[in-house]
């Protein structure tokens, strides 16, 4: 091997120079710190990184992220980060998204996304109520939570995005606390490395619409993963997954698991299409010629 | 005279294999060299149901299918009745039944006149005489009209051969024999003139304006297709399942038409060409990202294979009744282009061309083809690759890039003269660029202010303004120059405007048909030259709101508007050339009274 000198990116190579819109003191900020620091631990290439989203505070995110950065439309970000994924397989995608985004709007393309295991990252920043349109009543909302949508309390039962990331076939999981910026860097960093689709549960509080406590109580439930937790265990992601997130906020790499990914499936479809031929426009044409 | 074409109608039972008769007749007629249009007409179920065919073979390149029936063959008349008005004898029309069908006399679903012309044929006798079988029943009545239409046998004695080769030589002569002896019983039927003899002796080919679609995505340099199974599209996307992973493509099945867009937007925006394909209600599912890719300008060819609506309407049937959905379909001032092809074979060509179109003006393009293209198999010349044009997008150089200095500097949204802006795909260095549905400014950067808005809204519209003109060979004019009768349609009503007006002109008459398969943005220039010297203008289609006349008043000249007369009626069946005439013939005489 030549010696090539490899480039090596620092946080500032991934940083924008578009102002955040979201209000001070949002648990965004964390996140987007988390990204550049992962990226530059990873050391992604900024031209050859795509940052996906949809609608939503936390869809802002691709405009703050100075790599090929797509904003799309509510709940879609998934289906185009698919998209991206497999016309360039080289390409790192890094998707960043909301829980109504996710959750409400858009959770058919998780569960398949998921079940399909594409490698791309995917952050959910989860802070249980609908911030852009001002303070509406979210899939992940906790029960009785009486928002401009819920006057009488939220009658509905909260989603469980850990479970639903395990069920549907997710082969990476982890949940971090925005607030710490060092672990939520480390587990997307550790999301982006793994090959497939890894889900990053991100506990980000919204300061405006759920109130300023909403971090302090958020750090009461923290839990460290217990001892002897093992992410290859379906049983042990099981039982984290099973907690009800308004007793006990459990982080960490809850599971992890290795397939075959969805750009691997169709690289082997063009492979095994490839020995049957070599082809031409023509032997198109003439296919269709009665013989 | 001999004539040039000849139409054939036969409906049945599941089981009686309607369907590979005419498959079978088409395939051997076109080996020989014969035209042929087959259009299958299916009943709700889902697989053996009733079904009918009406296959037309020619000497001649076909326009439109023959209007009257030389032929009708009933397996039996109960499955006959439910598409009657599909199949309707005339005098003309040659009537076989299967001598097995017991309906009462009173109940057979034909005129008097017609009854006492029925022939009735051992159709399941011989077959199971001959074959051993009931279900040759089809041989049996390919072999009637090969005798009855005086069809070359020995090109369908070796196609049975090649089908029932596996089954060894007795199952393949038992099956000759049934076509032979089915041809010796039906040629007393005979008739003067009933006979077709190719002039063209190359081999042609049979295939549907679905797998055309396919084929044209392919050739044009398509790479991705993401669709979700809806009728009549779904042979699109199993098409290019089977063929784009031979050159290196991808097909994915999306879990909704709303990711199926998505991913092939997504694809397009990293660089790889895309479509997706369904049909109307699977269409008002995309819209919303047929937005996205208008404002931030990707490429991205979006096939609707209209059937009948609203809503799941006949999902088997034909309707041109998307054209306003296309045109103004999502919310916003969408900039994007339509276009629709107007028979099998255009499905090639204009598919092809909504991709150069796509790439080279960076927008969303609606191809608006529809079940009577999309199922119908036409016997036509084999396409000839090599006169397919390849566009490709403009993208910065890399001595653009390079002087590029600050993170997201890359100036995506260029005012450049004729509008097109270059387009950095990710993986370029230098190219990185905020892409979003927000209103941006020409670094796409968010913008709320409002002047920012009517620059990119002009910009995206003005890159437009130009498609007409260097697409103008997409609208078509036939007949005479200084025509006073004027036909006017688009989509699958061109074979029959056309041949409406050969038949005018063979009158006496002065007409012209025109043709549009660029139908957004309007070509006002040439569609109003066109019009000029006319005096009256029928517009024809299918669909009974006139989206078509309605959308033409919209982009007209008050003095042409003037000229328009509104026909149309809505689908389930494509139009006749005895529909076009009648209408116009009918507003002749009212004008001269």
């Amino acid at each position: 091997m030549a010696n090539k000198a490899v480039a090596r990116f620092t946080v500032k190579d991934y940083k924008s120079d578009l102002k955040p819109v979201w209000c001070p003191g949002c648990g965004d900020f964390g996140v987007v710190a988390g990204i550049y620091q992962a990226l530059a631990k990873v050391n992604a290439d900024p031209d050859n990184t795509v940052v996906v989203s949809g609608i939503g505070c936390s869809s802002r995110m691709p405009g703050y992220v100075a790599t090929y950065s797509f904003n799309t439309i509510h709940g879609r970000s998934l289906a185009v980060a698919t998209g991206v994924k497999l016309a360039n397989p080289e390409l790192t995608v890094v998707v960043a998204s909301g829980d109504g985004d996710g959750f409400a709007i858009g959770t058919s393309h998780f569960v398949h996304s998921a079940r399909r295991n594409v490698d791309v990252t995917y952050l959910c920043m989860d802070n249980g109520i609908y911030g852009l349109t001002k303070g509406q009543v979210s899939p992940t909302s906790p029960h009785d939570l009486v928002t401009k949508t819920s006057a009488y309390g939220n009658l509905e039962e909260p989603m469980n995005p850990v479970l639903l990331a395990l069920s549907s076939g997710a082969t990476f999981i982890a949940r971090a606390f925005s607030g710490d910026v060092k672990m939520t860097s480390d587990l997307i960093a550790e999301g982006i490395r793994h090959r497939g689709f890894s889900f990053l549960h991100l506990v980000t509080p919204c300061v405006t619409y759920r109130g300023r406590e909403q971090f302090d109580i958020v750090r009461g439930r923290l839990r460290s993963l217990p001892e002897g937790h093992d992410p290859a265990s379906r049983d042990d992601a099981r039982r984290i997954a099973f907690e009800d997130v308004e007793q006990v906020i459990t982080v960490g790499l809850i599971y992890k698991a290795v397939r075959p990914t969805l750009e691997d499936g169709h690289a082997e479809a063009r492979r095994r299409a490839a020995a049957t031929g070599p082809f031409s426009y023509s032997d198109l044409v003439r296919s269709f010629i009665p013989d | 005279m001999p004539r040039k074409d000849l139409t054939v109608g036969i409906a049945g039972a599941g089981g009686d294999g309607v369907i590979s008769a005419g498959e079978l007749l088409l395939g051997v007629a076109a080996r020989q060299g014969l035209y042929g249009m087959l259009f299958k007409s299916f009943g709700p179920q889902i697989r053996g149901g009733e079904s009918t065919i009406r296959l037309t073979l020619s000497t001649e390149p076909l326009l439109a299918q023959g209007d009257e029936l030389d032929v009708l063959i009933a397996f039996n008349w109960k499955d006959y009745a439910s598409f009657r008005t599909e199949l309707e004898p005339c005098e003309r029309t040659v009537i076989f039944v299967d001598e097995e069908d017991k309906t009462p006399e009173n109940e057979i679903p034909l005129p008097e006149n017609l009854k006492a012309g029925v022939v009735r044929v051992p159709f399941e006798k011989i077959a199971v005489e001959k074959a051993g079988t009931a279900l040759a029943k089809n041989i049996v009545a390919v072999g009637a009209l090969t005798g009855l239409l005086g069809l070359p046998r020995d090109g369908f004695a070796k196609a049975i051969a090649r089908r029932f080769g596996k089954k060894g030589p007795k199952v393949v002569e038992a099956n000759i024999a049934a076509l032979d002896a089915a041809a010796a019983t039906a040629s007393q039927y005979r008739r003067e003139g009933v006979s077709l003899t190719p002039r063209n002796t190359e081999p042609l080919m049979v295939i549907t304006g679905n797998d055309a679609t396919g084929m044209g995505a392919l050739v044009a340099g398509c790479r991705f297709i993401a669709s979700y199974p809806i009728t009549p599209q779904t042979e699109v996307m199993e098409y290019l399942n089977r063929e784009l992973p031979k050159f290196g493509g991808t097909m994915v099945q999306g879990e909704d038409e709303l990711a199926s867009i998505g991913m092939a937007l997504g694809a397009s925006y990293a660089g790889v060409k895309s479509i997706t394909a369904s049909s109307g209600p699977g269409i008002s599912l995309k819209l919303e990202t047929v937005g996205l890719a208008s404002i931030a300008e990707i490429p991205l060819v979006i096939l609707n294979v209209q059937r009948v609506g609203p809503s799941t309407g006949i999902p088997t049937k034909t309707e041109q009744a998307d054209l306003m959905q296309g045109i103004y379909g999502t919310h916003g001032d969408a900039s994007k282009v339509v276009v629709g092809p107007t028979d099998v074979e255009d499905c090639f060509w204009v598919t092809a061309e909504a991709f150069n179109i796509a790439e080279e003006y960076q927008t969303p393009v609606v191809v608006l083809s529809d079940q009577y293209m999309g199922h119908r198999a036409d016997a036509i010349r084999p396409f000839d690759i090599t006169k397919v044009r390849v566009v490709d997008r403009k993208k910065p150089s890399e001595a653009d890039l390079a002087k590029v200095t600050r993170r997201h500097g890359f100036e995506r949204y260029a005012y450049t003269e004729d509008g097109i802006s270059p387009m950095s795909v990710p993986g370029m260095r230098g190219g990185s660029y905020l892409c979003s549905g927000l209103e941006h400014d020409s670094f796409g950067a968010p913008v709320s202010g409002v002047g920012g808005h009517v620059k990119m809204t002009e910009k995206r519209w003005g890159k437009l303004s130009s498609v007409p003109e260097r697409y103008d060979h997409l609208t078509i004019v036939a007949g005479d120059a200084d025509a006073e009768v004027g036909v006017v349609a688009w989509g699958q009503c061109k074979g029959v405007a056309i041949e409406a007006v050969e038949q005018l002109r063979a009158s006496g008459l002065k007409a012209k048909a025109i043709v549009l398969r660029l139908l957004s943005p309007f070509p006002a220039a040439r569609v109003e030259r066109e019009l000029e010297r006319l005096k009256t203008v029928h517009v024809v289609e299918v669909s009974g709101s006139a989206q078509f006349y309605t959308y033409l008043r919209s982009q007209l000249r008050a003095d042409l508007v003037a000229k328009l007369v509104r026909h149309g009626r809505a689908g389930a069946a494509p139009l006749s050339v005895h529909e076009v005439l009648a209408w116009v013939r009918g507003t002749d005489r009212a004008a001269a009274s």
